[in-house]
This record gives structure tokens, C-alpha cells and sequence, in this order.
């Protein structure tokens, strides 16, 4: 890798900072703000000989990249925050048993809610686990700590965890480019030590304190480290962390005054580089992403230290605990602190809004508008994660909670709902990330459930990564295809029925004799991402103006291709020619044509 | 002008708003200029509306703060109204006339005077066209990304060198010579503007 400078995505500075810290294997499943850090190895793979998956989900890729760093090797597990709540179980322990290789874990956090289900914090696993946790404060300070990671991970035998968040993720600069260290080829493989890689209670219990030592090494080692720093100034005191750091330099620099400043970049925090900096102070800002983690432990700190300066921050309101932070929430803090007015800043003019919508000519949108028409007003539908959650705009999905739990959600809803049909919405990879163990879980304790899998063949929300229902790897190489209708059936469903959502009526009958049937039935929606599909236009859609009533069912499908103009439809050329407003005209007003015919 | 440019670039999911922070920030890197950026991706994107920051000479954090940018780059015209707090006074907005309806609403789209009336609010002079149109004349609506930083191309930190050479860092080949016309066309056009027989910038709508 020569030196080069570019202009690079968060996400691909952390995927240099892998490559160039010897990464020899990365494990990952994708989720919004991660996915692009995967995507960039699955390019470089090839040219710095290095393996890089899509895994099934976040708990079986860690497991993976602990596999290969118990083999002495530098592995890598990419995730979105709430990834880390399912690959927790193997993160709790991982700690305990260490790694011989470097174990990089980077975990995405989504303050702000840009496209999550919640805005949880991972510095707070890395606490709970006592693994070590790096915060970047630009791309260019990702890079150079991800390289780091692999050493440093080595050297305490401990994973290492790398917090992004989306700014950072998604935030985007020019970054310089190094060089990919070459590691000796001495590694020795797998060695068998039962008392350290096996946690029954006797070994683990050895392994807590060791863990528990080895605190006391991090912690000092956090100190030496660059990521932290001290920036002596005037009267009061600022501790910023990650990329909050920059919102208060730029901040200070519109200002006069002068104060002291800390950059938090390692958890456990520096402690003895703060001491140094609380030592003086009278008044203490805390600025970070996230729970109050650094503030509480500032909090502690000025306990021992000194007792008569006060804290600010997300506790006492002085930033808000929920959100992104901001260079106007940081200024408005300094000001507020320092006693000064400030103007008010400028209100979001209220206008029309213009939120996400499924694509014109979506499979997603026939599916479920299919399953509402059939299943009816009483129906409930518990919802998944992934595009077609978007379905909550159309009355087509009534929950969604994490990966895989629409399925588990619904068979509880069914259970003492009896009379109302439930119909589990769930996507292909989201099916296979979390859906089969609840699946077998409706079978084998007999609930009366449908499942409805929307295979679009792909995982579109994220960016069209592959998944084990495709038949190729996230580098582009053929591999086994997992058949979802023998899965399912292997997983106990009493039917496994495969429909096209664009065959309208013959979807219907099947579904609605599906209906009354008793037992778990799945039924597969099989139909390419339309992004995915190269031959669109596959009929020209035209409105017989005298048989239209004006009735709005084609508008209230919500596909962007249907505008409503002097109470008629309008197919605008964005229209697919996918033919569901066709096939749902209760007057056969809308009409459809071979293109080329 | 001071030596950070802060832009705010939106529009609606699909307009090549990514393209453009790329461009911006490569031709940034040809330059030699620091530069820091962000943009919006996942749920965002499936059509819903897009912004982009790009802080060309930028040394501080990703986003432009309220009232900061010195030009907004709309590529639609409710978009702009809807981004334009990000204005300074004496900044300058660029905005598409062609407007793009949220049309799963049953509310009407604003009037575009109504929207225009936001952006002159801020006190920011204002660039405004159907560009989507020129776009169209020129071979297709998808280089109107391109074309509208021709446009811009004039009030950047960066040689127009920087920009042609940086397109083709961020465009595939195949698609270079109607880009590189894209951006050709909206420099022109900003410079005709701007000549003493052309008309005004201000409130050119």
C-alpha cells in the first residue's frame, strides 16, 4: 500500500486500518452504519490475501473471528451497535478466556436513531465485559487506531473493542494511507490448553481474576497512549470523547476564552492524565456520544480528587440524554456555563415531510398488501427488521423489535389470541440471522402461526449484501445455496408454500386457503429486490379514464410511481411496470401492455 | 473569502447527493485542501430526503453547524426550503426548480414561492433554475448532480482543474464525457450570470 491521501468514508478508513494492521480474517454481518467497512475488505480481500465473510449473524461471527485469533492469527468482527446484543454471549466470555491472535471488535453505534431500532451504547459492553475500547475521533484517527488495535489486543491477550458512531461511521475526510504491516509467518496454530480455552467453573474462575488483573495493565497502558490528551487552558475544564472532541475545538475557536481541554479516546479512561486536568478545575464539561459513561466516571474521580467542582453534562441537563450532540449543543453548553447569551438558533421550518418509502415496483409492497387483503382488519403482523419494516406505512406491520422476533412475537400473540390470525413478517436474511430457532420453536410447540418470508434474494436495506440463501460468498464465489422451502420444512412447518407476488391471483386462492388450515405455515414470497432486477419496464401500465371511479385504491398501495392529480391516478415514469395497482383496480380502470408488443 | 467552504448539499434519495460529496472532497484532495464531510445512508436513502455536508478546507468535525454554510446545493426546490437553516446571511443558495413530490402525502407540495420566499429569508443570495431541464437537453436528468456543481464551480476553493480531474476519480469511464459536458455547462452558466451584460445572481428566479 503506498501512501496515498483520498477522500474516504469512516467506514473505509476503518477497513485500511484493518488491512494495514495485518488483518488475515474479518467476520461480519451488515447493519446501517457498519455495512460499508465489509464491503470495502470484501474489495481489498483479493489483493492482500486475506478471508473476509458475510456471516450468518453477529454472534456467529464473532465466535468465527475468536476461532482464528485462538489460532494466533488477527481477526476481525464488524457489527452495528445492537449486533453486539447477539453476539454478547460470546463477547462476556471471549474476556474471560482471552485471544492469542489479535481480536478487533467494531461495533457501530447509531446515536440519534438515523436507522436502528435504539440508540444503546457499546462503550457500556466494553465495561461489562472489561474488554478495552477505542473511540476515534475522525477517520484519520480510525485508521491509526484499528491498526493499533491488533498489536495492542495481542500484547494484553484481550479483545478489543473499536466504538464508531454514525457520524463517524458515515462522516467522511481526507485521509492519509499507510502501509500494510507484514506479520512473521512463525505462528504456531492451535494450542491446546484446556485451562485456559475451556470455561468450566474451575477454569473460569481462574480466568475472572486474570481478567481482573489484567484491568490494572490496561488501564495504566491507556495512559501512555496519544488517543488521550491534555490541552492546558484557563478556567474551566472540557472532556470530550470520540468525535465530540472536534464539535468542542471548533467551538473554542470561535471563542475568546481559553479553556483547558481533554481528548477521551480509550476506555478504561486515563486516569491519571485526568487527574492532572481536574486537579484545577472549578467547572467540568463532559461531551460525549451516548450515556453519560465518561461524566459518571469523572463524577467518581472528582469524589477522590476534588470534591468542590461541579460536573456538567447529559445528567444535569445541560445536554440533552437522548440524540446526537452537536457543535450548536456544545456551544450552547459553553455559553450556558460561561453565563452568556447566546442568539437563538433558527427553528426547522415546518414542511411537507418526505420519509422513506418501499421502491416502486418493491415485491415487498405486493406482498404485503396481498397478505393484508386476505388475512383482513383483525390480522395482526408482527414485523421484522429490514426494508419491508417500511410496510408500518401501509397498515401492514404492527411490531418490530429486533432481528428474528416477529416470528417469536407472533407465536406468542397467537397463543392467547386464538381468534385473530397472525401472520409473521420476516426477510430472507433476516430469517436466517435469527428466524430459524423461532421457527422450529412455533413448530414444535405447535402454534398457530403464518409465516410470511419475503425472499427478495438479497439484504436490501443494508445494500444488497449476500446471505446463505443466495449461493455466493460476500467476495463473489460460488458456495452451497440453503433452500428456505427444505429448511423450513425441516424446521417442522406443516406447509411451505413458494408464491410470486407479482401473480396476483394466484397468490390470493393460495393464501386464502391457506387461511383456516391449522399449524405453523410458511409461506415464501419469491421475487428479486426490484434494485436488483436489470429488466424493468416489464409492461406499460395506462388508465382507462371512463372506468375510473377515483376510488384511491391504486394511490393507497404507497407506491411512489402512482401520483394523484385531479382525483385521478397518474403513472409517472418511475413506474417498474410491476402490474400489483393493475392486478388491486377493483373497476379494471388500470391497464397493462408488453413493452415491446 | 474565508478559508473554509461549508457546504450543505440535499435533495431527494436518488439524485446522486453521495456523487457529489465525492467529487467535492476528491477535487479537495487534489488540491491539497483538508477537507471533512458526511452524508446519509440505510433507511434514509429508500427515497426520502438527502443531505450531504462537505467542509472543503474543513479541520473540524463532519456536519456544518445552523446558519454556517456558505452554500447550499438543493436539488429540489422543497428540499431547499427544508435545508435551508443551514444558511448564512451572506451565503449563497443554488437551487433546482424541478420539483420532486413526496407523493405517498395526500398534502399538496408547497407553491415554489413559498419555498423560495424560505431560502431568501436567510438573507443568502440565490442562484435558482430548472437545471433538471438543462440536464434533460444535455443527454439525461442524472448528470444534473454534476451540472449544478458546475455552477457552483466558481464560488469553491478548488481550481476547476481539480474538479474535472476528480470526476474522474468518482464517475466510471463510460459516463466521463457527459459529466465532464455537465460540468462544463454549469460553470458557463454561472459565469453568463455573473458578466457584467448577464443578469444578476440575486434572486435570479
Amino acid at each position: 500500500m503506498v501512501m496515498k491521501r483520498a477522500y474516504l468514508l469512516g467506514n473505509h478508513a476503518v477497513a485500511y486500518g484493518l488491512v494495514e494492521g495485518g488483518l488475515q480474517a474479518a467476520f461480519a454481518y451488515p447493519g446501517t452504519p457498519s455495512s460499508e467497512i465489509t464491503e470495502k475488505l470484501a474489495s481489498l480481500a483479493e489483493q492482500y490475501r486475506f478471508y473476509v465473510e458475510w456471516s450468518i449473524n453477529e454472534k456467529v461471527a464473532l465466535e468465527t473471528a475468536y476461532g482464528v485469533a485462538l489460532s494466533g492469527r488477527r481477526a476481525a468482527a464488524i457489527m452495528k451497535h445492537v449486533g453486539l446484543n447477539v453476539a454478547a454471549d460470546p463477547l462476556m466470555t471471549a474476556a474471560y478466556t482471552g485471544v492469542v491472535g489479535g481480536l478487533v471488535i467494531v461495533v457501530a453505534d447509531d446515536p440519534g436513531i438515523h436507522s436502528s431500532q435504539n440508540e444503546q451504547d457499546s462503550r457500556q459492553y466494553a465495561l461489562f465485559a472489561k474488554l478495552p475500547c477505542f473511540e476515534p475521533a475522525s477517520p484519520q484517527e480510525a485508521l491509526e487506531m484499528v491498526k493499533f488495535s491488533f498489536a495492542f489486543s495481542e500484547k494484553i491477550s484481550q479483545p478489543v473493542i473499536i466504538r464508531l458512531v454514525t457520524r463517524l461511521a458515515h462522516g467522511k475526510a481526507a485521509v492519509t494511507l499507510g502501509q500494510r504491516i507484514e506479520l512473521s509467518q512463525s505462528t504456531t496454530g492451535f494450542k491446546k490448553e484446556p485451562s485456559r480455552w475451556v470455561m468450566v467453573p474451575a477454569n473460569a474462575r481462574q480466568a475472572h481474576r486474570r481478567l481482573n488483573e489484567t484491568q490494572k495493565v490496561v488501564a495504566e497502558a491507556m495512559e501512555e497512549l496519544e488517543f488521550n490528551y491534555f490541552q492546558p487552558g484557563e478556567e474551566g475544564l472540557v472532556i470530550a470523547s470520540g468525535l465530540t472532541w472536534f464539535y468542542v475545538r471548533e467551538v473554542f475557536a470561535k471563542q475568546e476564552n481559553n479553556w483547558s481541554l481533554v481528548k477521551i479516546g480509550t476506555y478504561p479512561l486515563p486516569e491519571k492524565l485526568l487527574a492532572k486536568a481536574l486537579k484545577r478545575a472549578k467547572k467540568v464539561l463532559v461531551v460525549e456520544e451516548g450515556e453519560p459513561v465518561v461524566e459518571q466516571w469523572v463524577e467518581r474521580l472528582l469524589c477522590k480528587i476534588n470534591p468542590g467542582a461541579t460536573v456538567h453534562g447529559k445528567e444535569d441537563g445541560c445536554l440533552p440524554r437522548e440524540g446526537e450532540v452537536s457543535v450548536e449543543l456544545v456551544e450552547k453548553a459553553v455559553n450556558q456555563l460561561a453565563g452568556k447569551q447566546m442568539n437563538p438558533k433558527p427553528v426547522p421550518p415546518s414542511l411537507l415531510p418526505r420519509s422513506p418509502v418501499l421502491c416502486p415496483g418493491c415485491p415487498h409492497r405486493a406482498s404485503l398488501h396481498l397478505l393484508k387483503k386476505v388475512f383482513g382488519r383483525k390480522a395482526i403482523f408482527p414485523g421484522d427488521i429490514g426494508c419491508y419494516t417500511l410496510g408500518v406505512n401501509i397498515g401492514a406491520i404492527d411490531t418490530c423489535l429486533c432481528m428474528g422476533a416477529g416470528l417469536s412475537t407472533g407465536a406468542g400473540l397467537a397463543r392467547l389470541e386464538p381468534d385473530r390470525p397472525v401472520v409473521a413478517i420476516i426477510g430472507d436474511s433476516t430469517f436466517f440471522h435469527a428466524g430459524i430457532p423461532a421457527l422450529i420453536n412455533a413448530t414444535y410447540n405447535q402454534a398457530e402461526l403464518v409465516v410470511a418470508i419475503l425472499d427478495n434474494r438479497t439484504t436490501a436495506m443494508t445494500g444488497h449484501q449476500p446471505h446463505p440463501g443466495i449461493g455466493y460468498t460476500a467476495t463473489g464465489e460460488k458456495t452451497t445455496e440453503i433452500d428456505l422451502e427444505k429448511l423450513c420444512q425441516a424446521c417442522g412447518a406443516k406447509q411451505v408454500i413458494i408464491l410470486d407476488p407479482y401473480q396476483v391471483a394466484e397468490s390470493l386462492s393460495v393464501l386464502k386457503q391457506l387461511k383456516d388450515q391449522p399449524g405453523v405455515r410458511v409461506i415464501i414470497f419469491r421475487r428479486a429486490c426490484i434494485l436488483l432486477e436489470k429488466t424493468h419496464h416489464r409492461f406499460e401500465i395506462t388508465l382507462d379514464e371512463d372506468k375510473c371511479q377515483g376510488c384511491q385504491v391504486c394511490f393507497y398501495l404507497g407506491c411512489p410511481a402512482i401520483e394523484w392529480v385531479n382525483n385521478r391516478p397518474v403513472i409517472n415514469n418511475s413506474c417498474t411496470g410491476c402490474g400489483l395497482c393493475v392486478a388491486f383496480c377493483p373497476h379494471q380502470a388500470l391497464n397493462k401492455y408488453e413493452k415491446n408488443s | 473569502m474565508k478559508k473554509t467552504v461549508d457546504i450543505v448539499i440535499c435533495g431527494v434519495g436518488g439524485q446522486g447527493i453521495i456523487l457529489v460529496s465525492d467529487l467535492l472532497g476528491e477535487a479537495c484532495v487534489k488540491a491539497g485542501l483538508p477537507v471533512t464531510g458526511s452524508e446519509t445512508h440505510g433507511m434514509a436513502q429508500r427515497g426520502g430526503s438527502v443531505e450531504a455536508h462537505i467542509r472543503m478546507g474543513g479541520v473540524f468535525g463532519p456536519k456544518v453547524p445552523l446558519q454556517q454554510a456558505d452554500l447550499l446545493l438543493a436539488l429540489e426546490p422543497l428540499e431547499a426550503a427544508r435545508f435551508s437553516l443551514y444558511l448564512r446571511a451572506e451565503g449563497l443558495a443554488i437551487v433546482n426548480l424541478a420539483p420532486i413530490k413526496p407523493i405517498t402525502q395526500k398534502t399538496t407540495y408547497p407553491q415554489q414561492s413559498e419555498l423560495l420566499a424560505l431560502v431568501k429569508k436567510t438573507g443568502a443570495n440565490m442562484i435558482a433554475d430548472d437545471f433538471t431541464c438543462y440536464a434533460r437537453k444535455i443527454g439525461s436528468e442524472k448528470i444534473l448532480n454534476v451540472l449544478m456543481v458546475g455552477v457552483a464551480s466558481p464560488f469553491l476553493p478548488v481550481g476547476f482543474d481539480c474538479l474535472r480531474e476528480a470526476l474522474k476519480t468518482v464517475v466510471r469511464e463510460k459516463f466521463w464525457k457527459i459529466n465532464e459536458q455537465a460540468l462544463q455547462w454549469g460553470r458557463d452558466y454561472c459565469q453568463r450570470i455573473f458578466s457584467p451584460q448577464g443578469e444578476q445572481g440575486r434572486d435570479h428566479a
